[in-house]
């Protein structure tokens, strides 16, 4: 009776079969972007949205699910869930980029599909490692797949050290892939140069941040800014000019798995629209724009005399005039949300009469050209060419139909152009709370955004603590400084 | 003494047959012969119907009543004629008779004694005894263990023939010991049983329920009063961080639980609490096994016995949640709200309402019972056939339980061989309380937290309920969301049992069993579309997913049974094959129209299957010897290969032996006539736990990690992401058990006192590691040891005052010490017991420390002023610097100056220290009266509904505890001050605030009939009118719903979470029989 005990998994293939042709590895690679699109912890997904959001000046947070509200009140613990889930999307990540990595260094595929495999599995790991190093600082850094008990324990690197790890990574990266995506959606040589810009600016490397952002304004790249900035947020619109990494979302998968990760009812959207949509037009009414960030959004009138393209395009409040969700402001909210200030950025505000479709099928632009430009005016700006500077960000003034930055304005006006222009620009997009930080200007803005938040903000809260279960399980890994 | 006669063996089968010819018969079979003169009239016509009897049964049967008398010289019989019975004045000088039990089957061994006298005899293995030199006026005791002492006067009887009853206690009944059955007498483990009698079925709809507080070292708590929800059961502690239910065995098969069972099926359960006994089911047995037996046919001459019964019940809560009503909520939340400088909420500015949730959902439950029976059979055939059908509404609405059974069991038989079925089909339909309420805690926790300030409906709103508004949690209106949602669950299962018995030569018998097992699950959730302020659904939307087990089990056992003189032995060995196989599919849909729920409607669809496959082999054998029923042996091995793990780890050896001696029996002691049983058992024996998933040691590619490209183009995603566990194989159980059993007075007091060892090794772990390693999953280690030592007594008395009063009293009382021996890497933790919304875990499993123990960080009262706080620093920091007058003082452990993880401290274990039940009955005439309680002292729980409804810094509704809060005006209290935004983490889940203590005195049951006299209900045999209050009361300073909670996970057992309010029953019922 032997052969009856010899049950073999019914319901999956086994490893020995897998990593042999090209579309093992194909599959693979596939697996190895997912984590970023997870919902409950993916980076380019609502909860991290949410989380990378809201500890900023420019939001209130309403008190409704308890870990994202602690980050906003800068009282989260090392057990905050949705902390330990970034975390754990992003090293997930990291362990298939690795495995990938060491199988097709193994293969005997054709030299152009290695490559290919290999830089987009280095652009992944590369942009995990950066994500970790930008949330929590120090971490550890694995850079083989390992799941032999003996290699479980590793203590962390310095933020130094990762951001080497992510500068290799995000430089071989950009070597092996093309110009041209593959896909929609893949990376790109782009992709990978925007990325490692981005590093040099966290890294304030100036001069690198320079030489490696600069060639993305001309050829053979097409990156420019789209004519409408709202088009950054539309459905029609996505891979547009302006997209250097993009998150695709769209109703593909099952009707019920919306929360589903990584299974065949995984619905591929992302439930962000409801979290800023207002409460009686079909959303969640958690999130909303601070009055601080509107008097910066309304602080400069556009050439015309109206708001801000900026402030109009991604929020909605009781102006003459707003329309939200194709009705007057005034008439689908009800008196006592009037005075909110809601996010429109990722709601389908400007298609229905209701947030009714509890999935948002809009892309994330992950990277953005403006950001380019933004970068490269602060990088020339700290390397004091203030004329090139001034250059970049009238690019950005002028999409916006603001006037145009005088060359006589002073390094100071110049950069604190760059600062308000940054907070306008990427409002919601994750930008703004590392901004301040590397800025050293934290502590100030959350002071004066908010009296409850401001008791609470240590300077620990600049990074997030390594989740508890990291330090439970592995005995080499400390507590970040202060927690 | 002639050895043929008492060992010949004779078998017959004649009809309306003269005496004559069965005797010619007799001599052709046997070697005896026959001597008789012509006075003897063998004309009579008979029956002689025997099977492997001896001589003189056959005799006593056919000649008896013919008037003829015989005596058996070696192989030589004469007949004689029988001594007129009406001769009074002569002086007997012999008398015999034959001593059988209640199902004629003859009893050995049994004391035959002159009252008054030493002088007797004991009867021979047929059950027969004779007697010389009768004293007048004698009177013969009949004794026996485990059987109620008979008194019968002798007067002119010469043959006296008695049929011993089992007492009432029945420490000679027989119970199951797995793969058989054994006298209670001859039992060297610790095996407990119940009747159905004992167990109050009247209105348990579940039979479990009924086991609570009975048993010593049988743990028994609810999982909530959801109808049709089962109790988790613990046998001699948590032996394992996996699955500790208890093996079910019912009438020989494998079971996941025994919720289906219809209790007025059930005729007795049998628990095997240690290694000795219970190791006989090997690699499954870690938990200990509960052996159900339900009804079977008997021999009742071919009439039937009918029994009816029907109950009608009522379900209430017990214990309503204090929380606030409108007034006090704003009042409340305002003060909250101001003191952080936030303006009131707009739900307290503008009240709409003052809705009690909890009066809105909760209401008396109607319960319902009905049960039909025929039970009846003759010498060839024996039938058991019950009916039942019972429905329970839930104390929560929309939530209720219906279930229907049949049970039909026959057996035939016919020579040597014996064949039978068990078939047994049920049908749960359950409406669970489950729904989606958009925040862990279920409807329960929405019913609690709902603010009182919003009115239930509002017409306006698509499915016209209302729901919270502004800065307010969104806990959903929980009315409108059990009544718009739909949950249903239907269970249906099929068991069909076949077996074949052969009697074979020389005490041998072959059984073969072939059972399978059918059970199919559907599970339906329906979700339409609604809006209820910040909750609302866009479109109808629905899944269904229907799964089906398909259990089979064949078992080939060979018994050898044979008692020799002095000794008894049993030999038992088999071959069993077990296989399981369960597939799954699921479904779902949205954007169906209106009205129509089914998939096939909806635009869009989803869908899977699955399936799973395990297989059990197993050799098993067992020896049980006793001489002169002083001595006992039993020992036991079965060796069990399983498909759960890798090749070389598939197989485990799982012995046991144990040794019993009946001091009682002793010479020394035989004298002492108020002992009536004395015997000492020790049992040691190996158990195994395989309950673990399946195909964990194999190492696959998890499918559909997909990844979205072009827009709307699915790039399917493959990986090898799981780490896997090849190197698992069977947890172990070592178990030693000592135990004492005593009886005094012919059983009137009893009692049994038990100590065990249980060591559980190669715990199979899921041993968390980090997660910078990129694993998803936590793989499994056989790497924990968990060590439980226990004391159980069970004590008993029965008293028959006179013919109308009677009483009994039942204790049973039981410690258990639960410690983690060793876990993983020796330093290893386990963090769990996280609360309902989120928040730092609060139990700790670690080496040295019970399993789920809390650990918390202390609170040390309340900060009365500025320099409370202030003081409390450290090298001039403050150790809370966010914390103000009214604040909670918490402990910093580890003087590092800071509250964090590193202060938290051992805060107790969530296993009681001891637990104690009591059972006592009266019986007065025609009226019994029965009360059960139960109690449990020294366990921790922490009440995870408090951080929820205490934490005045949310928008929900809160306990009447904050209207008790500190303030300058109200200093003495322990809770803290109200303000929004807790700078100070008073409400931090982490802390010893919300633990609290689980000692409470529950009475389980009080029960008061009526046997209603046969002079006004002629129809009936019996006829019984009953009140029954299930759960009536329980003394606990527990702020819960009700202090016996239990999580699901070993490793967090204490947390009480939002469980369904556990009802009250009270029931009214009739049972006859005729």
């Amino acid at each position: 009776c032997e052969s009856y005990l010899d049950q073999v998994n019914p319901n999956k293939i086994t490893t020995e079969t897998f990593f042999q042709t090209e579309s093992d590895f194909t599959q693979a690679l596939a697996a190895t972007y997912t984590p970023l699109r997870n919902p409950n912890g993916g980076y380019y997904n609502v909860r991290s949205i949410e989380i990378r959001n809201y500890r900023g000046d420019d939001v209130v947070v309403r008190n409704d699910t308890e870990d994202q509200y602690q980050t906003y009140l800068f009282i989260n613990s090392p057990n905050n869930d949705f902390v330990a889930r970034l975390f754990e999307e992003c090293y997930s990540a990291i362990y298939r980029a690795n495995l990938l990595l060491e199988e097709i260094e193994s293969s005997e595929l054709s030299a152009d599909f290695v490559n290919e495999v290999t830089g987009e599995a280095l652009f992944l790991r590369g942009i995990n490692y950066f994500i970790l190093a930008k949330e929590f600082k120090d971490v550890p850094l694995r850079l083989t797949a390992s799941q032999a008990n003996e290699d479980f324990p590793l203590a962390k690197s310095s933020q130094a050290e990762v951001f080497a790890q992510v500068e290799s990574d995000l430089t071989k990266a950009s070597e092996l892939l093309p110009v041209e995506a593959l896909n929609q959606g893949r990376a790109t040589k782009g992709a990978a140069l925007a990325y490692l810009g981005k590093l040099y600016i966290y890294m304030e490397n100036w001069d690198k941040a320079i030489s490696t952002l600069e060639p993305l304004t001309k050829s053979p790249y097409n990156y420019s800014l789209v004519d409408d900035y709202a088009k950054n947020f539309d459905l029609e619109t996505e891979y547009n000019s302006e997209s250097i990494f993009e998150v695709t979302y769209e109703k593909v998968g099952a009707a019920t798995g919306r929360w589903g990760e990584e299974n065949s009812n995984t619905m591929m959207t992302n439930p962000i629209n409801r979290i800023f949509a207002c409460g009686d037009l079909g959303g969640w009414d958690i999130c909303n724009c601070s009055p601080k960030m509107l008097d910066i959004f309304t602080s400069e009138l556009d050439k015309d005399g109206d708001y801000d393209i900026r402030a109009r395009a991604g929020l909605a409040w009781n102006y003459p005039g707003c329309i939200y969700y194709l009705q007057p402001f005034t008439e689908g909210v009800s008196s006592s949300n009037q005075s909110k200030i809601y996010v429109r950025k990722y709601t389908y505000a400007n298609y229905f009469e209701k947030e009714i479709v509890p999935e948002s099928e809009l892309n994330v632009r992950a990277y953005r050209y403006a950001n380019v430009l933004l970068f490269l005016a602060e990088a020339e700006l700290n390397t004091n060419d203030k004329t090139k500077a001034i250059e970049y960000l009238n690019q950005i003034r002028d999409r916006a139909n603001l006037s145009l930055l005088e060359n006589s304005s002073t390094t100071d006006e110049v950069m604190a152009d760059i600062i308000k222009q940054r907070a306008i620009e990427f409002f919601c997009e994750g930008e703004r709370f590392y901004d301040l930080r590397r800025w050293g200007l934290l502590e100030t803005e959350i002071s004066n955004s908010s009296e409850e938040r401001a008791a609470n903000f240590q300077s620990k809260y600049s990074y997030f603590p390594i989740p508890s279960k990291e330090i439970q399980t592995n005995p080499l890994c400390t507590q970040a400084e202060g927690w | 003494k002639d050895s043929y006669s008492q060992s010949a063996r004779i078998s017959l089968d004649l009809e309306n047959t003269s005496i004559e010819e069965v005797l010619n018969k007799i001599e052709e079979e046997s070697e005896f012969r026959f001597f008789y003169n012509a006075t003897i009239n063998v004309d009579k016509k008979v029956s002689a119907k025997f099977e492997n009897r001896s001589i003189t049964v056959i005799l006593d049967e056919i000649l008896n009543e013919a008037g003829i008398d015989y005596k058996v010289i070696g192989r030589q019989i004469t007949l004689f004629p029988s001594e007129p019975k009406t001769q009074t004045t002569f002086q007997q000088t012999s008398l015999s008779g034959k001593v059988t039990d209640s199902e004629g089957v003859p009893l050995p061994g049994v004391t035959v004694i002159f009252k008054g006298t030493t002088n007797g005899t004991v009867t021979n293995p047929d059950g027969q005894y004779t007697l010389s030199s009768i004293p007048e006026n004698a009177i013969l005791l009949f004794s026996f263990v485990g059987m109620k002492t008979q008194e019968i006067p002798v007067g002119n009887q010469t043959n006296i023939n008695v049929v011993m009853q089992e007492d009432a206690i029945g420490i000679g009944e027989v119970v199951a010991i797995g793969y058989g059955t054994q006298k209670k007498a001859d039992l060297t483990g610790a095996v407990a049983n119940m009747k159905a009698e004992d167990l109050n079925i009247e209105s348990n709809t579940n039979i479990v329920r009924a086991l609570q507080g009975k048993i010593a070292g049988v743990e028994i708590v609810s999982t909530g009063g959801d109808p049709g929800n089962s109790s988790s059961v613990m046998i001699r502690g948590v032996g394992t961080f996996n699955n500790n239910t208890p093996l079910y065995i019912v009438d020989g098969m494998y079971m996941d639980n025994i919720n289906f069972l219809n209790p007025n099926d059930i005729e007795s359960i049998d628990v095997l609490k240690d290694a000795s006994s219970a190791a006989i089911y090997g690699s499954r047995a870690a938990n200990g096994v509960i052996i159900v037996t339900t009804k079977s046919g008997s021999d009742t001459s071919g009439t039937p016995t009918f029994t009816a019964s029907a109950n009608l019940g009522f379900q209430d809560a017990t214990k309503k949640i204090d929380v606030l009503n409108a007034d006090e909520w704003i009042n409340i939340s305002t003060i909250s709200r101001e003191a952080a400088g936030y303006s009131a909420l707009d739900m307290a500015l503008n009240p709409q309402a003052d809705v009690d949730w909890q009066d809105e959902l909760m209401r008396t439950g109607l319960m319902q019972n009905y049960n039909l029976s025929a039970q009846g059979g003759s010498k060839n055939f024996k039938y058991y056939v019950g009916g039942g059908y019972t429905n329970q509404d839930g104390i929560i609405i929309n939530t209720d339980y219906e279930r229907m059974n049949i049970q039909v069991k026959t057996e035939f038989k016919k020579g040597i061989v014996t064949i039978g079925e068990n078939l047994l089909v049920s049908y749960e339909q359950t409406s669970p309380v489950t729904r989606s309420v958009t925040r862990a805690g279920g409807i329960v926790g929405a019913m609690l937290n709902s603010i009182p300030t919003y009115s239930i409906y509002n017409e306006d709103n698509d499915g016209g309920y209302n729901g919270p508004w502004g800065d307010a949690i969104t806990w959903a209106n929980p009315l409108g969301i059990i009544n718009l949602q739909r949950a249903e669950r239907e269970n249906t299962k099929t068991y069909v049992n076949t077996y074949m018995m052969v009697d074979l030569p020389f005490n041998f018998q072959y059984k073969l069993n072939v059972n399978a097992d059918l059970r199919g699950n559907y599970n339906y959730n329906f979700t339409p579309h609604y809006e209820m302020g910040l909750v609302s659904s866009a479109y109808n939307q629905m899944t269904e997913s229907r799964g089906q087990t398909k259990n089979t089990l064949v078992e080939n056992l060979l018994t050898f049974d044979k008692t020799f003189g002095d000794h008894k032995l049993t030999v038992l060995g088999g071959y069993t094959f077990q296989q399981s196989k369960y597939r799954l599919v699921s479904a779902g849909g949205s954007y169906m129209a209106d009205g129509i729920t089914v998939v096939d409607a909806a635009t869009e669809t989803n869908g899977g299957s699955n399936e799973t496959v395990t297989a059990l082999t197993s050799i098993l054998g067992r020896v049980f010897y006793s001489y002169k029923n002083k001595y006992l042996l039993s020992a036991t091995i079965r060796r069990d290969g399983s498909s759960k793990f890798l090749k070389n780890k598939r197989y485990g050896n799982f012995p046991s032996f144990s040794l019993g001696w009946n001091i009682s029996e002793e010479n020394f002691l035989k004298d002492f006539k108020p002992l009536y049983q004395l015997k000492l058992r020790a049992g040691y024996g190996v158990l195994g736990n395989q309950e673990v998933g399946n195909y964990l040691y194999s190492s696959d590619v998890t499918s559909n990690i997909n990844y979205l490209i072009d827009g709307t183009t699915m790039w399917n995603g493959s990986f090898p992401k799981i780490f896997a566990s090849p190197s698992i194989k069977w947890e172990n159980t070592e178990m030693t058990n000592i135990g004492l059993d005593v009886a005094f007075f012919n059983n009137q007091l009893t009692g049994t006192v038990e100590y065990y060892v249980k060591n559980t090794t190669d715990i199979l772990l899921n041993v968390p590691i980090p997660i910078s390693t990129g694993a998803g999953n936590d793989p499994l280690k056989n790497a924990g040891q968990i060590r439980n030592k226990g004391l159980e007594i069970m004590a008993g008395w029965n008293d028959f005052v006179s013919e109308d009063l009677s009483y009994s009293l039942n204790f049973v009382a039981s410690t258990v010490n639960n410690e983690v021996v060793k876990m993983g890497t020796g330093d290893q933790v386990i963090w769990s017991g996280t609360p309902n919304q989120s928040g730092a875990n609060t139990t700790k499993s670690l080496q040295g420390y019970p399993i789920g123990g809390f650990w918390l960080i202390e609170t040390d009262g309340l900060f009365q002023s500025q320099a409370e706080v202030d003081a409390h620093s450290k090298d001039g920091v403050l150790i809370q610097p966010n914390a103000k007058p009214g604040d909670i003082r918490f402990k910093d452990a580890n003087g590092d100056g800071k509250i964090n993880d590193d202060d938290r401290v051992y805060k107790g274990s969530p296993f009681p220290e001891f637990t104690l039940g009591f059972n006592g009955s009266v019986n007065w005439k025609n009226f019994d009266l029965s009360l059960g309680l139960q109690s449990s002292f020294g366990a921790k729980i922490y009440n995870s509904m408090r951080p929820d409804l205490e934490d005045v810094s949310k928008g929900t509704n809160y306990s009447s505890a904050t209207l008790n809060a500190w303030s300058e005006d109200n200093t003495n209290t322990s809770f803290p001050r109200l303000i929004w935004g807790d700078p100070n983490q008073n409400a931090r889940t982490d802390s010893d605030r919300f633990l609290e203590s689980g000692d409470y005195l529950r009475i389980t049951n009080l029960q008061f009939g009526y046997n209603i006299p046969q002079s006004i209900v002629p129809y009936f045999e019996t006829a019984r009118i009953y009140v029954n209050a299930d759960n009536l009361y329980t003394f606990t300073n527990y702020s819960g719903f009700t202090p016996d909670v239990n999580s699901s996970s070993a490793l967090e057992r204490g947390v009480d979470r939002y469980s369904y309010p556990l009802p009250r029953t009270i029931t009214i019922g009739v049972n006859v029989s005729f």
